[in-house]
């Protein structure tokens, strides 16, 4: 194994494989700063590469540009407030306020240092799992999916403060707006309105820039400001990277949680996210929970340190088992069928040097993507100091332009602009705009694992070990917020009291 | 707050909705969404209550006590709504261009008129901004294969790419 892992390196410093792996970094890189662009497009435009090269450097071309995207999309989130792609949606809560305060450069370090930390410990990790994955990845059938879309799903009341009921509701507006579309167990459009365009449901790339970039933007222009409110750049990215050592623990709990979530195929990487975000929260005492979506670098480091490490746990079922984990992954697969490689458990013997280079390029893509956006935070964190009226045609230009490329359909515009306005009156009356999301994403997924289950095992599903285990992670989940819940009603109460 | 309970309301009437148009569908598909919608009408009543007995509160009152943007609320309601509706029409009237000039030209020209009219630059700023806008579609499109959205004229002539 050793052997293999070593001549798998060997190969990749060669200047023709590091090169294309550079290539792809590169263009990873621009995927992600631009909001709404994701791996698919990634993968898409380099597929067609493919057929050129030898395998490995395929790999690493492929590997290198889907390993980098959610670092350079924290680019956007923080310094806009746009979701860069879907995994970094969370980043936005406390990277946008900490912008906002002049601290951009210093969440860019932080975020970006993150990113680094959960690319590196999902290569060790994809690195040791390898020989043992298949068992866990079995382990997880339908019914275990569909707990974990629940646990995804409590996250909701973490993330909804005291206002449980619209944290609630606004999860509930969620998940009836991914009902919209083709039902998972018959045929039937739901809430189509006759609409061709929604038989497929409202893409998520328009819904996340709808709730999101739209309100945000609407937003600046009205206070008409720059979107530092203090003059200078503010404390340096070093700043940043410190508070990630700082916080090391936290990255090694947030990097286990996406290497989790990226390698259970279904669930997709839209969730780590606010999953790692839940998880700060919920691992923070109270007194300490205040500065939360307002600023806080934890609330950066944390997601950002999952949304690294679950790429290369989307390797683990892709290369396996030849089941993608999410569209990138789908791409990806496609181009290992194009160099004649059959993915599967064959992989660990016929292909063990190719499964090596995967894990070295994973390690060497997020260590140079890493270098690149820590030169470039410097000077593109200047953008917060422009007029936010000069920035925001540009922006609308890129959201637009991005929106469409969700069907291609006017449709698109039309849903942009709708959820858009719903997300901007939402967040003027105080709805959580992060439940909505959240609902949204694990709508269909909770349906279908949930009708999977019921119709494969009756109601003995509900027997299953993974099961129970998992609802024992959610009932603790729940009853520590409960409980967090009631000790802040009744201290704020003492305190009340005591004055 | 007049306007929290009507959004409330509104609410309201989409789960209402949600549970009726449910109903129509065979049970597979039927399950989901009624339930769904039903917990979360009781929900929204409920909230629409609470939201009407707050009735006095004034926008500047309710806080945003949970994890998200904070909004700002140092300006006027009035202001906040009208400057909205303005941002609002420049958003429809883009959308208006590209529906009859295609992506390119539309895009071009809004970012021309937003930049000269609404970010107050003058002439040459805003045209070189503008173009540079333009490129900028061009190259990103081109390396990436992206699709514009066509416009009438696209339908009506043949125009040479980009314009077409």
């Amino acid at each position: 194994m050793l052997d293999a892992a070593l001549s798998a390196l060997g190969t990749l410093l060669t200047p023709y494989h590091m090169g294309m792996l550079i290539f792809g970094v590169m263009v990873g890189l621009l995927i992600g700063i631009l909001p709404g662009l994701g791996g698919i497009v990634g993968m898409s435009i380099l597929l067609p590469v493919v057929p050129h090269l030898d395998a490995h450097a395929a790999f690493a071309m492929l590997i290198g540009m889907v390993a980098v995207i959610p670092t350079s999309d924290t680019f956007p989130s923080v310094l806009m407030g746009i979701p860069g792609s879907s995994g970094s949606q969370a980043t936005i809560l406390d990277g946008f306020p900490l912008a906002r305060r002049g601290e951009a450069a210093r969440a860019l370090g932080a975020a970006f240092s993150a990113s680094l930390m959960g690319g590196l410990f999902g290569a060790v990790v994809l690195t040791l799992i390898l020989p043992i994955a298949r068992p866990i990845v079995l382990a997880f059938a339908s019914p275990e999916l569909f707990m974990l879309a629940l646990l995804g799903l409590s996250m909701v009341g973490v993330l909804s403060g005291r206002n449980v009921l619209k944290g609630l509701i606004a999860a509930g507006l969620g998940l009836m707006m991914g009902t919209i579309g083709a039902a998972p167990a018959v045929t039937v459009y739901r809430y189509t309105f006759d609409f061709p365009y929604l038989i497929d449901g409202i893409p998520l790339v328009v819904v996340g820039l709808g709730l999101f970039a739209l309100p945000e933007i609407i937003d600046l222009l009205i206070k008409g400001t720059t979107i530092s409110d203090v003059p200078g750049l503010g404390r340096g990215w070093w700043d940043g990277v410190k508070a990630t050592i700082e916080h090391k623990w936290l990255v090694l709990r947030c990097s286990a949680i996406g290497v989790i979530v990226g390698f259970l195929p279904g669930l997709g990487g839209t969730v780590v996210d606010w999953i790692s975000y839940g998880h700060v929260l919920q691992t923070t005492p109270e007194a300490d929970r205040d500065n939360f979506g307002k600023g806080d670098i934890r609330g950066v480091i944390a997601p950002e340190s999952s949304n690294n490490a679950k790429e290369s746990g989307g390797l683990i079922p892709t290369l396996l088992f030849g089941i993608p984990g999410s569209g990138s992954m789908a791409i990806f697969l496609g181009g290992i069928f194009m160099l004649g490689i059959e993915p599967g458990p064959g992989m660990l013997n016929e292909n063990l040097d190719l499964v090596y280079t995967a894990v070295w390029s994973l390690a060497f893509a997020n260590i140079f993507g890493t270098g690149f956006c820590l030169l470039l935070s410097q000077p593109i964190t200047r953008l917060t100091r422009v007029p936010f009226k000069t920035l925001a045609p540009f922006i609308i230009m890129i959201i637009v332009l991005a929106a469409y490329q969700g069907t291609r359909d006017w449709g698109d515009f039309v849903a942009l602009l709708l959820t858009g306005i719903m997300g901007w009156l939402m967040k003027r009356f105080g709805w959580p705009r992060p439940a909505a999301l959240i609902g949204y994403v694990l709508s269909d997924k909770a349906e279908s694992y949930l009708f999977i289950s019921v119709q494969r095992y009756a109601f003995s599903w509900l027997l299953r070990p993974g099961v129970w285990i998992l609802g024992l992670i959610i009932a603790l989940s729940v009853g520590a917020g409960v409980f967090w819940q009631t000790h802040r009603r009744r201290s704020g109460e003492g305190e009340g009291k005591g004055t | 707050m007049i306007l929290g309970v009507i959004f409330a309301a509104l609410l309201v009437v989409v789960f209402a909705y949600g549970v009726y148009e449910s109903l129509d569908y065979p049970l597979l598909a039927q399950v989901f969404p009624f339930w769904i919608s039903l917990v979360t009408l009781v929900m929204a009543v409920a909230q629409c209550v609470t939201e009407a007995r707050n009735f006095h509160l004034r926008i500047e009152d309710v806080q945003a006590d949970f994890v998200d943007l904070a909004p700002d609320r140092s300006l006027p309601p009035d202001v906040v709504y009208r400057r909205a509706l303005g941002y609002l029409l420049w958003i429809l009237g883009l959308y208006a261009g590209i529906w009859i000039t295609g992506f390119v030209i539309a895009i071009t020209a809004f970012l021309f008129s937003f930049l000269r009219w609404e970010a107050k630059l003058n002439w040459p700023n805003a045209l070189y901004l503008a173009g540079g806008g333009f490129i900028f579609v061009l190259g990103i499109s081109w390396i990436m294969t992206l699709h514009w959205p066509e416009g009438l004229i696209q339908e009506w002539s043949e125009l040479p790419w980009p314009l077409g």
